[in-house]
């Protein structure tokens, strides 16, 4: 059940006049597993996700949502959504439940304590007489995803979701998404542009860079193949080096700086090398047993600067 | 389409410009009987002061309703809720509909409580000269005036869609069908032939003619094409708009 597509774009493009934003972007979204679209500001997520909402047309390509084609069976799918596209948007002259209560209205068929419930769980007070227009940026982005679980929706597509949020306010929203696609089953897509947020929450990614969809993968398979090495920090590289070729028989190292060398050899293990080293006189700093970040992974694939 | 209707009807509780456009149209026939009363005196002809009356109101009304209309517009662009309510989801050609619904329910408010308070005013400064036939004859020309001016203003509307956030332009526009709907009591017998064809110049026109002249239809079918095609194109764009 977990490994059913909830959520298939094939060769998704938008194009406007001669400027190609997004290019045959094709994703798949698994049920009850967190999608993270990941990429620099600008690089197409946002459009990707109007797209999949019907607020932009999309130029060509297909987008299936729970086994239906859209365009075409709009009413039906777009139910079963919750979102936040940008910022969350509200009517500024009103309060929190008010807002909540007109798109409750909208989407008709929802519980009567709906409304309530969704505040309850994002922490707003409910029938407060504070306007929208006096809230914080994280009670903004707080009642934007307390609209997007109105109307308990079976996918969630949340651009950017902490952004403006403090520390704190990151982690309780993140446990939150967590909490909701673990313990309820919702299937979340979240855009992000912070690889540390995606890399802490997302099970699957897709990598987008300059309108195209460079790399889609699950977390799990990232791990397994990034890279696992040594580090070592000495006081004399070549003195370390030696005993690493001689002693320990290891060719596969890199010096990547004038006392740090990175073993990639993954059948040493360190406690060995360790003793080695300090037996035969060098003065060993630091050890440490590495793996490439995400971050690493990122920059490696869309071949930029370090990422923002 | 009745959800939406409802949702706009919500958001019209707490909606500034709704009751400042109120207020303000509504206030005419009353600083009208103040002025008579206060100013004036016994000195006024009562068709004098209803024909004052019927022209403030329908110079106010209109602009008051393009601004009704156009902040409604834009603050759904500015605000981005638009993006909340389209997601929700709503059918695109149902959220222009109730739009156009929640602005004549507000223009028909104001206009009845308009009409109203000019006939009780009217009763008030000259009990002697009003009849059952000359409040029939009011309340038709204010309603007559009132409705046509509704449906020849419908092109606000897309304007309002197409400019998305900005105010100006429809305001403008708005400004410009006042002037035209004004200047439509002016219009000389030669010229007759061919402002009936122009919306806003009927509008006037149409209040002036016999119910029998051949005119008076071109003004009525120039009148409702206006607002067939203002509602017909505010939906069309805003069918094709990216959001």
């Amino acid at each position: 059940m977990e490994n059913q597509i909830i959520l298939r774009t094939k060769g998704l493009t938008k194009k406007y006049g001669n400027i190609t934003a997004v290019e045959k972007i094709n994703i798949n979204v698994k049920r009850g597993r967190i999608y993270g679209l990941l990429g620099r500001n600008g690089a197409g997520k946002t459009t990707i996700m109007k797209m999949i909402l019907g607020l932009i047309a999309v130029s060509s390509g297909d987008v299936e949502v729970f086994g239906e084609k859209l365009p075409g069976n709009e009413n039906q799918i777009y139910k079963r959504i919750g979102s936040i596209i940008e910022t969350p948007s509200f009517y500024s002259y009103l309060t929190g439940t008010e807002n909540l209560e007109i798109f409750a209205r909208l989407r008709g068929t929802i519980k009567k304590d709906a409304v309530k419930s969704a505040l309850e769980v994002t922490g707003l007070p409910y029938k407060d007489k504070k306007p929208f227009s006096s809230y914080s940026l994280g009670m903004k982005q707080r009642l934007g995803i307390a609209n997007a679980i109105l109307n308990d929706p079976g996918l969630l597509i949340l651009d950017e979701p902490t952004n403006g949020l403090d520390p704190v306010g990151i982690v309780e929203i993140r446990k939150f998404l967590q909490n909701l696609c673990r313990e309820q089953g919702k299937t979340i897509i979240i855009s992000s542009h912070i690889l540390s947020e995606i890399a802490l929450l997302a099970d699957d990614i897709g990598i987008i860079h300059g309108g195209h969809l460079v790399k889609e993968i699950s977390m799990r398979e990232l791990e397994e193949k990034n890279k696992k090495y040594i580090e070592i920090k000495v006081d004399s590289v070549p003195k370390a080096a030696q005993l690493l070729e001689n002693l320990l028989n290891c060719k596969n190292y890199a010096v990547t700086d004038k006392n740090c060398v990175e073993i990639y050899e993954d059948t040493l293990d360190p406690v060995s090398v360790a003793n080695c080293l300090v037996t035969h006189g060098v003065g060993l700093s630091s050890l440490h047993f590495k793996h490439e970040t995400l971050e690493d992974y990122f920059t490696a694939l869309t071949g930029g600067a370090r990422f923002e | 389409m009745n959800n939406a209707f409802q949702t706009e009807l919500l958001k019209l509780r707490k909606n500034k410009m709704a009751l400042i456009g109120f207020a303000s149209t509504v206030s005419v026939p009353i600083l009208l009987v103040l002025k008579s009363v206060l100013i004036d005196k016994s000195k006024i002809d009562y068709q004098e002061w209803l024909q004052t009356v019927s022209m403030l109101v329908n110079i106010i009304l209109p602009i008051m309703s393009g601004f009704f209309i156009t902040q409604s517009m834009q603050k759904e662009y500015g605000e981005k809720t638009i993006i909340n309510i389209i997601t929700a989801p709503v059918n695109r050609k149902n959220f222009v509909l109730s739009k156009i619904a929640v602005w004549l329910c507000w223009y028909l408010a104001v206009m009845i409580l308009t009409e109203g308070i000019t006939i009780v005013g009217s009763l008030y400064l000259f009990r002697s000269q009003v009849t059952i036939t000359s409040v029939y004859f009011t309340v038709r020309l204010l309603t007559q005036i009132g409705i046509l001016s509704f449906i020849a203003f419908l092109p606000v509307i897309w304007l309002a869609v197409r400019q998305r956030t900005l105010f100006y332009p429809t305001m403008l526009c708005t400004l410009l069908f006042v002037l035209l709907q004004s200047v439509g009591s002016q219009v000389s017998e030669e010229l007759l032939p061919a402002a009936s064809f122009v919306p806003w110049l009927a509008i006037q026109i149409s209040a002036m003619l016999p119910s029998d002249s051949q005119y008076l239809y071109i003004c009525i079918t120039s009148i409702l094409c206006s607002g067939l095609l203002g509602s017909v194109l505010a939906v069309r764009e805003f069918k094709r708009q990216d959001l």
